[in-house]
């Protein structure tokens, strides 16, 4: 395998992390602790071509590949992660699936103007009682005539406030005595359609996470992605491009943490020196190096065969599992090397502790990842 | 308007300059970036072109290192580039000036933009003397431009203590532009996909007509980082003790109180 940047994806780091060290680092801080969505960043991050980075330009994307994509979310991941929890919910799971599976009329209606930098888009699976039991949702559409009716609940949904469309998954039929699952795009600005709630939360605060309402929400059926009862098809595929970039996010966040370590080491003094030169933190900061190293080449190695048109499942989750305990770990680390100093908000290095605690949960708890790795080695001949 | 903008790799501000023992650059810690400068040039030419459907092309000689500012310049907005590829530091400025000029010369431009000076050797040089070599007028220290009127230009210029002078300059021109004249753009990921489909040219200089790099006239003969001064002294502590102790040095070492 060939793990040499081509000269796009290159520039393309260089491009986000430039923005992301002028743009967002200073302010990111006083976002997070006023809790302040920031819009006008946003709409820098949309005009760049942020919001729909892998859709292809006839549909007003980028066109990057999944490689470059992941890139771009490290380098936010590692200034911000409440804004790049945004970037890859409507590029992830919300863009590519649409660009995957929708008609040209679908695209030219929900998919160009969010890639183009208008709107975000966001993913509504995760119900009040069902998250890592997907398939226990129970918002349901039902058929009336050619349109459907939406109603039930939807939590966590990432951007609910501020996106202008959503990919919901819902109950549309039973087949066999099972439910049958379908996706739709539905706009936020819709009948029917209602923020119930933001969430206060430990970390990601700049990030908008709602709890949505659908009250005979009624959609037509051009609202309706792929057939009838593909819904668990979608939501799973667009699921194992998103733990490539959550995997991405978290070495992020690592890597945030692990430079502010690492320059704290060289300043703080104690018993007559920088606290550098003592072993004790060298080996230390000499794990945390080897754990964003190996969480940054599973992801690209993920990701990589996604570009490949290669199925990724197992790797994408062994790249989300190890990246984000990985980064909760270093981010752990991180705050004890800077004693007192760590623990309080003037220092990046308490949100970043924040931060990362959510990456072993969302887009798949660690232990739904094991689940995936375990049944993915289970039925392969060749193991781990 | 058709306006080309000249471009610098020049060593990355970050990198660990060393030198070995004969006071040459140690070449295996640097790293390369667009001079600072050249980018609020290249911001200006596309704005100037946006509004005139013009033609921006950017023009670089150096090694390979040149290609990413160049690339970088596409992605903002150029329409294409020029890679003069060949070695700089065979060249002094008025060699660089000379490859230059023989790469524009033809091109038929109203205007060429380069930064005010290059943030690694900073000579100011090379605007000016692509202007004489190309026969065209100049002026250097722009900090804003106009729409063109009738083939001429009115621009600002910075002057000694922050005043502005009004200019007009007739094209075609060369102006050197001033950091600050502009925000230069990120590219967008659009503008950087876009980059790589675009005509990037690459003349070696005997395609130019060189026999060989014309050849220097000022000569450097190595460089010397200048030894650690002396006379500074830090205070440390709160600012009270500081305070006074810097009462005490002026009064009782210094004697200036
Ligand atoms: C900030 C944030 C943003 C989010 N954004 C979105 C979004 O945009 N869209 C969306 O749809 N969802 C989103 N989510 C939801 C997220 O994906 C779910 O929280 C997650 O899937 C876990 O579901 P749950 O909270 O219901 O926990 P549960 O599924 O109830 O899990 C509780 C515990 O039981 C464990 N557990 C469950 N099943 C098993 C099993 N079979 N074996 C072993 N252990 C098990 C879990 O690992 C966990 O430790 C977001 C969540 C957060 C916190």
């Amino acid at each position: 395998m060939d793990w040499k940047l081509t000269a796009d994806q290159s520039m393309i780091r260089e491009m986000v992390r430039e923005f992301a060290d002028a743009e967002i680092a200073p302010h990111a801080a006083e976002w997070d602790r006023r809790k302040e969505f920031p819009s006008a960043t946003f709409e820098q991050l949309g005009e760049l071509g942020l919001f729909g980075m892998v859709v292809p330009e006839e549909w007003g994307g980028a066109g990057l590949d999944g490689t470059a994509y992941c890139l771009a979310l490290e380098e936010l991941g590692r200034v911000d992660a409440s804004t790049c929890v945004a970037i890859s919910v409507t590029n992830s799971v919300y863009c590519a699936p649409v660009n995957k599976f929708g008609t040209d009329a679908q695209k030219d209606r929900w998919l160009r103007p969010c890639a183009s930098g208008q709107w975000l888009g966001a993913f509504c699976l995760s119900e009040p009682d069902a998250g890592s039991d997907a398939a226990g949702l129970t918002t349901r559409a039902e058929r009336r005539g050619d349109d459907y009716v939406l109603n039930g609940s939807k939590a966590w949904i990432t951007s609910g406030e501020v996106c202008g469309a959503m990919l919901v998954f819902a109950v549309s039929g039973e087949v066999a005595g099972k439910p049958e699952f379908s996706a739709f795009i539905v706009p936020r600005e819709h009948d029917g359609v209602a923020i119930i709630h933001r969430e206060e939360k430990m970390g990601l605060r700049s990030s908008c996470t709602n709890q949505v309402g659908f009250e005979d929400c009624v959609l037509s059926s051009d609202h309706l992605l792929g057939n009838e009862g593909d819904g668990l098809k979608i939501a799973l595929d667009s699921l194992d491009g998103g733990r490539a970039g959550i995997a991405a996010q978290s070495v992020g966040i690592a890597q945030g943490a692990f430079d502010v370590a690492h320059s704290y080491l060289q300043e703080r003094d104690a018993f007559g020196g920088p606290i550098g030169r003592f072993e004790g933190l060298r080996h230390e900061l000499g794990r945390m190096a080897a754990e964003i190293r190996a969480g940054r080449l599973l992801y690209l190695r993920a990701a990589t065969l996604r570009d490949r048109g290669l199925r990724n499942t197992r790797q994408a989750a062994i790249a989300k599992l190890h990246a984000s305990e990985a980064s909760n770990r270093i981010a752990y680390q991180a705050v004890q090397m800077h004693g007192g100093y760590g623990y309080v908000t003037d220092y990046d290095v308490e949100r970043f502790y924040r931060d990362a605690r959510v990456t072993t949960i969302y887009e798949g708890t660690s232990e739904i990842q094991r689940l995936v790795i375990a049944r993915a080695v289970l039925q392969s001949a060749t193991g781990a | 308007m058709r306006i080309a903008v000249c471009m610098k790799a020049v060593v990355d501000s970050q990198a660990r300059i060393e030198l070995d023992g004969d006071g040459n650059l140690r070449q295996d810690q640097l790293r390369f970036e667009v001079n600072e400068y050249d980018l609020y040039a290249v911001e200006e030419a596309i704005r100037l072109a946006e509004s005139d459907e013009g033609h921006v092309t950017v023009i670089s000689a150096g090694t390979a290192d040149a290609v990413q500012g160049l690339r970088k310049g596409l992605a903002m907005g150029a329409a294409d580039a020029i890679h003069v590829d060949c070695d700089p530091d065979d060249l002094d400025a008025s060699g660089v000036a000379a490859v230059l000029a023989a790469a524009l010369h033809d091109g038929g431009y109203d205007l060429v933009l380069a930064g005010v000076e290059s943030d690694d050797l900073g000579g100011s040089q090379v605007g000016v003397l692509l202007a004489e070599a190309l026969g065209y007028a100049s002026t250097t220290l722009v900090v804003g431009t106009n729409e063109p009127v009738d083939g001429a230009m009115q621009v600002r210029r910075e002057l000694e203590g922050g005043e502005h002078a009004n200019v007009q300059v007739q094209f075609p021109a060369v102006l050197t532009i001033q950091s600050g004249i502009n925000e230069p753009r990120y590219p967008s990921l659009k503008g950087i996909m876009a980059a790589k489909r675009k005509d990037l040219a690459v003349k070696g200089l005997a395609d130019l007509g060189f026999d060989g790099a014309p050849a220097r006239r000022v000569e450097s003969l190595g460089l010397t980082i200048p030894p650690p001064r002396e006379l500074a002294r830090m205070l440390e502590g709160g600012a009270e003790e500081t305070a006074a102790e810097l009462v005490r040095i002026l009064r009782e070492e210094e004697k200036a109180l």
